[in-house]
């Protein structure tokens, strides 16, 4: 009841100071970040009630009072909170990396690879056939020439393989099931984003010559590869870091790592680094390869419940909803279809490894949801094609949207049912 | 982008080179103090801000402003809590007449000579007179508070002065509630206008108003914060909540010119007077006090400040008055409270450094004024803060002899 109430005098606040004409600075990001953080706290919880993760109810909550609904928080704030969305997701790739045994990492190898390939192939290829059988049925209309189609398709498709780790981890630290599917779960999540950068470098290029009839650049192969080199090394580096400060100083370490993670985001986005991948790195180094790993862990689970709050809410206000009305009928068609993909693709990968049946039939539910990685590919195709990209990108955002409102309610439920083997 | 990755460089440093030096302080001497002070960051932040090599500049750190509002607010807060009215009660009226009218008489001094100085003696600043008055009470304000952390450190060289030294902490600790309780004040009285990029005086009207409503958003929250928390036993969650409460009403705070510091020191007060879980809650918050305090000091080092000989002289000036005023109301007080036998006129050494919230309401001032003349208040701070902590090794010495003298 207190929560409601809550929520009803934040929103009476939000409103009044919305229109009050003395507030010479509507746009104040510490006022929008405190907003953001107890409505999606609030929500948090009450989706929680309803048996819902509660990332879903901070999602919800910053896209009701973000820029696109109650306009409560401006888009200057949303862009002003993005040095704290860094923060937030440098934290939870470095919980994630810690939460990855390598043991157990290295057991479920065979299991691994194989979904992961197989859920890439059938995904890329089964939304290139479709495509093309769509528009010989004259169903997509949109895209009224060949290049664009196949383009569109390879594209969607390959964004339609990301999952996202974030998303995943909060669920299962949420859900606190910490056994062999959460690892595996994640480790394929986590895996599969380094592969898709690979894939989405490969993908643009082809696209490229496709449509504008210029040849394939392996140059750009060479330089994806650099930069995820590059990655692995300093995430190498910052584990050592954190290894040397755990050991030896060991002293306010909660401080140490929101210091260290804002640090490292800043500095290695701009060289065109992945802060997220070396954070996964730094955090996999400390856990598996010092005694370090509980110090870390420790620290981290002080900050996560704030920082998960903040980052999914913030999330939920940077997204238009509006998008999903343009080209509802198509978005819905590829949310299916993703869907459907992802099951055949798990399925024939655990049927080659031999998994139990609860993985083959129920764990493609883990992978539905998506953020940060596609969001970030599709300005890059935005930027890239002028002719089909604005386009593409109303579809992609709105199938992103979709999945990441119904992505962690599938995985929390698959996540819940493996606590009891019978189900 | 640069002055990010600086400014995390600095953080990190300094966070490091503390961490790893108080490590090895455990044989302090009086000399040491000046390390374990806020003087290291001080320097550094001179070094590298718009002052030396400008390497960080302070209007770009803007990104960082609202980590810095949230900050003011988290010490507020912090402060607010610590004032149960079940401690307080324990305490007696003397300790507490003798808090408040040491910081009164110190503020009258300060204020007294810095007006002195800035109108005849430096008449070549080319101040007005309202400006005169603003500047003198807010360095009043500031430097007539006391340093808790000093007090800490000194107290192992006075072990046979128990009574004092007791009474010592209290005040150090309490006369901070004075310099907050005034910034509500001036955040009452004075309004920044953005159009003329000049200072407002509002009506008393407005003034009474703007006070009311200060204390109400405080109280509200706190009474909210305690019916939030109460149920939930998971500790992580209600840290989000306290830190979530504290980034709005910073925020609310700042949005309507109202002082953060103040109002989430009301609502500290409120919230710790609710709730039964102090002892927890306090382990949270004064975690956070020593990396917010490094942050104030080497936000406040950056920020581009008058330097010149006469604000050094004024500044030496005020720390000589701030001595004497300390060191002649207890002796007077020491006539008055004879039969308690907690005053000793060695305290006043031990009251000359500025404690952590000088800086943290100096950046509340400059974050709610941004006006250029703010740089001439913040220089004199810099510049007093300074002196104090280099001095204050020697005021342990002088305080040990005057007190086997006492």
């Amino acid at each position: 009841m207190i929560n409601i109430l809550t929520i009803i005098i934040l929103l009476i606040v939000g409103f009044t100071l919305k229109e009050l004409p003395i507030v010479s600075e509507f746009n104040n990001a510490t006022y929008a970040l405190g907003f953001l953080m107890i409505t999606g706290y609030l929500v948090g919880k009450l989706a929680k009630k309803l048996n819902m993760p509660s990332i879903t109810g901070n999602i919800i909550a910053g896209i009701i009072i973000g820029p696109y609904v109650l306009k409560l928080i401006t888009i200057k704030n949303v862009n002003d909170l993005q040095l704290l969305n860094g923060l937030a997701l440098s934290i939870i790739a470095l919980t994630a990396g810690g939460e990855i045994n390598f043991k157990k990492l290295k057991e479920n190898m065979k299991s691994i690879s194989s979904i992961l390939i197989f859920q890439t192939i059938i995904i890329l290829f089964g939304f290139i056939i479709t495509f093309w059988i769509l528009f010989e049925l004259k169903i997509i209309i949109i895209f009224n020439q060949w290049q664009f189609l196949i383009s569109s398709a390879i594209l969607i498709g390959i964004i339609s393989t990301a999952s996202s780790p974030s998303t995943t981890l909060a669920v299962i630290v949420e859900s606190k099931v910490k056994n062999r599917l959460s690892q595996l779960i994640l480790s394929i999540v986590m895996l599969k984003d380094i592969v898709i950068l690979f894939l989405f470098v490969i993908g643009l290029s082809i696209c490229e010559s496709i449509i504008s009839m210029v040849k394939f650049k392996p140059g750009s192969v060479f330089s994806i590869f650099l930069e995820i080199s590059g990655s692995l090394s300093s995430g190498i580096i910052i584990g050592l870091i954190i290894v040397i400060y755990l050991r030896y100083i060991n002293k306010d370490n909660i401080v140490f790592i929101l210091a260290i993670s804002f640090f490292s985001y800043e500095i290695f986005e701009p060289l065109h680094l992945h802060p997220l991948l070396i954070m996964m790195i730094a955090g996999f180094i400390v856990e598996n390869f010092s005694k370090e790993g509980e110090k870390l862990i420790d620290a981290l689970e002080s900050i996560s419940p704030p920082v998960y709050v903040i980052f999914f809410t913030l999330t939920g206000a940077s997204i238009n909803i509006l998008y999903i009305r343009e080209l509802w009928l198509l978005t819905l068609i590829i949310v299916l279809l993703r869907m459907l993909f992802k099951y055949i693709g798990t399925y024939i990968g655990s049927i080659i490894t031999k998994e139990n049946d609860y993985i083959k039939k129920k764990s493609w539910m883990a992978y539905i949801s998506q953020a940060g990685l596609s969001l970030g590919m599709v300005k890059i195709i935005e930027m890239t094609f002028p002719n089909i990209g604005s386009k593409l990108a109303v579809i992609i955002i709105s199938v992103i949207i979709i999945n990441q409102i119904i992505g962690p309610l599938m995985l929390k439920f698959i996540l819940d049912k493996s606590k009891n083997p019978k189900d | 982008m640069r002055t990010l990755i600086a400014f995390a460089i600095v953080i990190l440093a300094g966070f490091i080179g503390s961490a790893k030096l108080f490590k090895g302080l455990k044989r302090a001497t009086p000399f040491l103090y000046i390390f374990y002070s806020g003087t290291f960051y001080i320097l550094f932040g001179l070094l590298i801000g718009e002052n030396g090599l400008n390497l960080i500049s302070f209007d770009i750190l803007k990104d960082l402003i609202p980590i810095i509002n949230f900050s003011l607010g988290w010490v507020g807060f912090i402060f607010g809590f610590q004032i149960e009215k079940r401690y307080l009660k324990k305490i007696k009226f003397s300790w507490y007449f003798t808090t408040f009218s040491t910081y009164l008489f110190s503020m009258i001094v300060i204020f007294t000579v810095s007006f002195i100085s800035f109108f005849y003696i430096f008449e070549n600043l080319n101040f007005n007179l309202k400006e005169i008055l603003g500047i003198s009470l807010v360095l009043s304000i500031l430097l007539s508070e006391t340093s808790i952390s000093f007090t800490v450190w000194s107290s192992k060289y006075f072990k046979k002065h128990v009574k004092e030294l007791r009474f010592l902490t209290f005040a150090t600790s309490t006369d901070n509630f004075f310099p907050i309780l005034l910034t509500g004040f001036i955040f009452s009285t004075y309004k920044y206008s953005p159009d003329s990029k000049s200072i407002i005086y509002n009506d008393l009207f407005l003034i009474i108003k703007l006070l009311i409503l200060q204390i109400i958003i405080g109280i509200i929250s706190g009474f909210i914060i305690n019916l939030l928390v109460k149920k939930i036993e998971n500790k992580l969650e209600v840290s989000t909540i306290l830190f979530a409460f504290v980034f709005l009403l910073s925020g609310i705070s700042m949005m309507l010119n109202l002082s953060p510091l103040f109002v989430l020191m009301l609502t500290g007060i409120t919230f710790t007077n609710l709730t039964k879980k102090q002892t927890y809650f306090l382990k949270i918050l004064s975690s956070t006090e020593k990396p917010i305090y490094i942050i104030f000091l080497t936000f406040l080092a950056i920020k581009r400040s008058s330097f010149s000989l006469t604000l050094l002289i004024i500044s030496i000036l005020l720390l000589i008055s701030k001595f004497h005023s300390k060191i002649i109301s207890l002796k007077f007080l020491k006539i008055f409270f004879k039969k308690d036998n907690f005053i000793s006129p060695f305290l006043s050494y031990l009251l000359i450094p500025t404690g952590t919230i000088a800086p943290a309401i100096m950046l509340d001032i400059i974050l709610g004024f941004p006006i250029d003349k703010s740089s001439i208040i913040s220089g004199l701070l810099i510049y007093t803060i300074l002196l104090s902590e280099i001095i204050s090794p020697m005021a342990i010495k002088l305080a040990r002899k005057r007190a086997e003298n006492d």
